[in-house]
């Protein structure tokens, strides 16, 4: 008898397959991390790194802008917002506060905002970008002040050092963080000032009117130096440090970039609160989507209107994407949230039987979802743009499942009941 | 307006804007798509009705509810409402794979579209409501609420399609 190389290949894939898949299995389902003692691979659930805080924010507007007191309280909310919900705090509420005792001065309203997050992210970062006003104002060195003076060191951070100009954040278009190398050849985070075109030339002038010398930058309390090159041009690059790691890069870009707050901002006080995350047990999960699984199965074998082999498909497919999903984000590691995978696997059991029941029309039906998916992602915040990412990875998965299944019963079909 | 805001969890402006871009965003990726794959003005024009009677339907129900909700109940509920408008999705682009797939029959019947849709329609509806059962059995309240929302609004979205399938492709073409 001649061998069949095409056959045995077949054998050897599906035997393989079989056997991949069921390890996935065996990892993905809840317990099994016990059965050994050298790895674990439990899932990394988030429930209990969230934290929840509020801050009361005391907004100080100037008596000559009453008038528009609402517009400025309104603009501040909005910068704020912006900053969390860009930073991927999960939960924002932001609204007035009535204090008890009302703060009274004759320049001056104030006016209170009480900010609750709910969140995983660093506490410090968002307490930052809660807080911190980060209004820029470019400033020139004192004539009288000199920064190598060993009798105040500190000169050349201090606000009273320099004389302020009238570039504010208004003259650039964007403050665009990267990571560069420093004087010592270090990597370091930079921030570099682009101005708008109308007012380049402007700005030009000052860099020019200041070669030689040291113009800094104030955020709310200090001064960031930056020495001006002898030879300026319209290219010199306008930098400043700003971090040494990435998250805090990050931060500092929210705050030079969602946004300027009209009005002095400082932390009045904050309160603790208990988190209330929706808590849901991993085995509760499995059995949900086992007892769904197994639902629209039976069903399906009763109604008889879809033939056996897509049947099988689905539930093959399904097997698939659980196994081979849950998996990965244990092995990786990956932080979740239990609750919200819940309601992933609800719609991705919707989705794969939609794509191995409608196979004429699968293309259509992914391009479609991943639009909508992507279009989710880029224009929503926290929970949304968490499960929109989520099931745009799902739905490739369960279209590359589906496809899987579709030749494995084919295959195991014919070794079976040859 | 005031317990729409709050069901949707919205405080500043900003979300107000970001909504709105969202939800306008949705309708033109969506509808452009249909017009890009299937050619025809009438599934064009039925897409955008599709979405525009979700957003009403969605946000009404939503807003309905506002002022008996509380803020971790709302923030759930937000989470429900874009899941109902996927199975909104899933529907829409049944109907529109389908039309694409019969249009290039020799004998193109769109009663026939629109019942086979109709098919897919009832099964999308079965299985969400065993699914969403057999799911929510397990789950706390909260989960409970989103899923029910889910299977409530997916199931006006799904009929109204199918309403407007069979207005706009069958009885137009009967006169």
């Amino acid at each position: 008898m001649k061998p069949n190389l095409r056959k045995a290949l077949i054998f050897i894939s599906l035997v393989l397959f079989t056997g991949i898949t069921f390890t996935a299995l065996f990892v993905a389902i809840p317990h099994t991390e016990r059965v050994f003692k050298n790895s674990r691979f439990d899932l990394n659930l988030k429930e209990d790194e969230y934290w929840k805080k509020s801050y009361i924010v005391e907004l100080k507007i100037k008596q000559d802008d009453k008038a528009s007191k609402q517009e400025k309280i309104d603009r501040t909310k909005n910068v704020i917002y912006k900053r969390l919900s860009n930073y991927g705090v999960e939960k924002i509420d932001i609204g007035d506060f009535k204090k008890k005792e009302e703060k009274k001065d004759g320049d001056y309203i104030y006016h209170y905002l009480r900010v609750t997050v709910e969140t995983t992210k660093d506490q410090s970062s968002v307490e930052q970008l809660v807080t911190n006003r980060n209004y820029i104002r470019l400033m020139t060195q004192k004539e009288d002040i000199d920064f190598n003076s060993s009798e105040n060191q500190y000169a050349y951070i201090l606000p009273t050092s320099y004389d302020p100009t009238s570039f504010t954040r208004y003259y650039f278009r964007n403050v665009y963080v990267a990571k560069l190398k420093n004087n010592q050849g270090e990597d370091s985070y930079f921030a570099i000032f682009k101005t708008w075109p109308h007012k380049t030339k402007e700005f030009n002038k000052f860099l020019e009117k200041n070669k030689g010398k040291y113009v800094g930058i104030k955020t709310d309390t200090f001064v960031t130096p930056f020495s001006v090159p002898l030879t300026t041009s319209n290219s010199t690059v306008f930098a400043i440090p700003v971090a040494n790691d990435e998250d805090s890069a990050e931060v500092v870009s929210l705050l030079f970039n969602s946004g300027v707050i009209p009005v002095e901002i400082t932390k009045d006080s904050e309160v603790d609160h208990k988190p209330d995350i929706v808590k849901v047990d991993y085995n509760q999960v499995l059995l949900s989507s086992i007892a769904a699984a197994l639902a629209v199965l039976v069903l399906m074998f009763i109604r008889k209107k879809e033939s056996r082999n897509e049947v099988w498909e689905f539930a093959v497919a399904g097997v698939i994407v659980f196994a081979y999903s849950v998996a990965a984000i244990k092995i990786m590691n990956l932080p979740v949230d239990l609750f919200l995978i819940t309601l992933e696997g609800f719609i991705t059991l919707i989705m794969i039987k939609a794509l191995t029941f409608n196979k004429n029309i699968r293309l259509i039906m992914t391009a479609g979802l991943l639009c909508v998916l992507i279009t989710l992602n880029y224009l929503s915040a926290g929970y949304i743009r968490e499960i929109s990412r989520d099931l745009g990875l799902l739905l490739l998965l369960s279209n590359i499942a589906v496809l899987i299944a579709e030749v494995y019963i084919n295959n195991m079909k014919k070794i079976i009941l040859k | 307006m005031n317990s729409l805001l709050i069901a949707l969890k919205i405080d500043t402006t900003y979300q107000i804007y970001s909504f709105a871009a969202l939800v306008i965003g949705l309708i033109l990726v969506s509808t452009l798509l249909v017009h890009f794959i299937t050619k025809e003005t009438k599934l064009t024009l039925l897409a955008l009705a599709s979405n525009l009677i979700f957003f009403i339907f969605a946000t009404a129900i939503i807003a309905a509810g506002g002022k008996f909700l509380n803020s971790e109940l709302s923030s759930q509920l937000n989470l429900a409402y874009w899941l109902a408008y996927i199975f909104n999705v899933v529907n829409v682009a049944t109907l529109t794979g389908l039309f694409y797939l019969h249009k290039h029959k020799k004998k193109f019947d769109p009663d026939h579209v629109t019942r086979e849709h109709f098919n897919s329609t009832l099964n999308l509806f079965v299985i969400v409501i065993i699914a969403g059962c057999a799911f929510a059995v397990f789950m706390p309240t909260s989960i409970i609420m989103v899923i029910a929302y889910v299977i409530t609004m997916t199931i006006i979205s799904i009929w109204s399609n199918h309403f407007i399938a069979r207005k706009v492709l069958v009885d137009q073409r009967s006169k």
